[in-house]
């Protein structure tokens, strides 16, 4: 790769970092398609980037988490018990595929984020948590000024889905994120904070699994995942600041937008270069 | 006693750990660091269940919690290990 390639992967990460960050997901869902549409990339060694570099930005957003006792990790661990299996499937199924077919599920997956974001811009959460006062797990509410007391519940159910969302994130790069914070605030009954830091938390750990069958598979470029690492970290912070000033609807419907034109757009790529359209 | 903050550094330091060592494997003929960073970011989450293994074990009763972290860490480093074999 020319320095002109380095510097376009760097700046697609950055900007995979940055709208991650104002669409409050992870920076894979962009990262991905970014690589494969605009720079040519083949689609296994774009998904092998990303989970990498979803390492590090897992790392140092629950590394925040943790001290800030929001991570449940009592049922992190007991949840990623499925889920490493399913991202060292996903990988491994991912190695063996052709990549007109990945990128196909990638497309179809992307729809189902965007359905997920477009339904969490339209009708925001209104919920209130579902605290008990005699919970074993807590943390500080920062803007209730309160502390949350709670348990979770149906282990086994979220345990089986859990299964999926690796397997998600193995095979397609994403930190599965849209899967993993559903289950644990409906299912497991996590009130969102902790869901949302629990999942930051888990998705390293997802990564870390899928990517040891990546890097033996020799996927892994180097050079390209620590550009890709210092892009999205970079671009996910910058994201995250300008974020907290504009807090736009309107913006966040018109990003979720290129979620939709990236999953249209590989849908297509795929089956064409499978020769089904 | 290893606490939340111990698990929290390890994640932090690993992952500056494994930048620093990629950037160092960029200069020419040092490619082996370049490897030896890469695996550094990937096995931080595993090596950072060690300390969540120790915290869980010591911090709850039951001590199924501690075991689960000790499982997921050995399914990590053993699919690296084996996908390396084979």
């Amino acid at each position: 790769m020319g320095p002109a390639g380095m510097l376009a992967a760097f700046l697609a990460a950055a900007f995979a970092g940055f709208l991650g960050a104002l669409l409050g997901i992870g920076g894979g869902s962009i990262m991905v398609p970014t690589f494969i549409i605009f720079l040519g990339m083949d689609p296994k060694i774009a998904v092998a980037t990303s989970l990498a570099a979803l390492i590090a930005t897992s790392a140092i957003s629950s590394s925040v988490y943790l001290k800030k006792n929001l991570v449940n990790v009592n049922l992190a661990v007991v949840l990623e018990g499925t889920t490493v299996i399913g991202s060292i499937v996903g990988a491994s199924i991912a190695t063996l595929i052709p990549s007109w077919l990945l990128e196909t599920i990638f497309g179809i997956v992307l729809a189902y984020t965007f359905v997920v974001m477009i339904n969490r811009t339209l009708r925001p959460p209104t919920r209130d948590y579902r605290t008990n006062p005699h919970g074993r797990f807590v943390f500080f509410d920062e803007s209730l000024g309160r502390e949350i007391r709670y348990n979770y519940r149906r282990v086994g159910p979220a345990a089986s889905l859990s299964f999926l969302a690796g397997l998600a994130s193995g095979m397609l790069g994403i930190g599965g994120g849209v899967i993993k914070v559903p289950i644990l605030d409906l299912i497991a009954g996590v009130p969102m904070k902790a869901a949302v830091a629990t999942s930051s938390y888990m998705i390293g750990i997802t990564a870390s699994a899928g990517s040891t069958v990546y890097f033996a598979a020799g996927l892994i470029d180097p050079v390209l995942v620590a550009l890709a690492i210092l892009g999205i970290v970079l671009g996910s912070r910058s994201g995250a600041s300008i974020m907290n000033r504009l807090r736009s609807r309107t913006l966040r419907l018109l990003f979720s937008i290129l979620l939709a034109y990236y999953s249209y757009k590989m849908v297509v790529r795929g089956l064409t270069m499978g020769g089904i359209i | 006693m290893t606490s939340l903050k111990d698990i929290s550094d390890t994640l932090k330091t690993g992952i500056v750990l494994g930048l620093a060592l990629i950037w160092i494997g960029l200069i020419p003929g040092l490619k082996p660091i370049l490897y030896v960073g890469i695996l550094t970011v990937i096995l931080t989450p595993p090596t950072a269940l060690l300390l969540a293994f120790h915290y869980l074990y010591k911090n709850y009763e039951n001590k199924v919690y501690a075991a689960f972290a000790l499982i997921d860490a050995a399914i990590i480093y053993g699919s690296l290990l084996y996908h390396m074999l084979h």
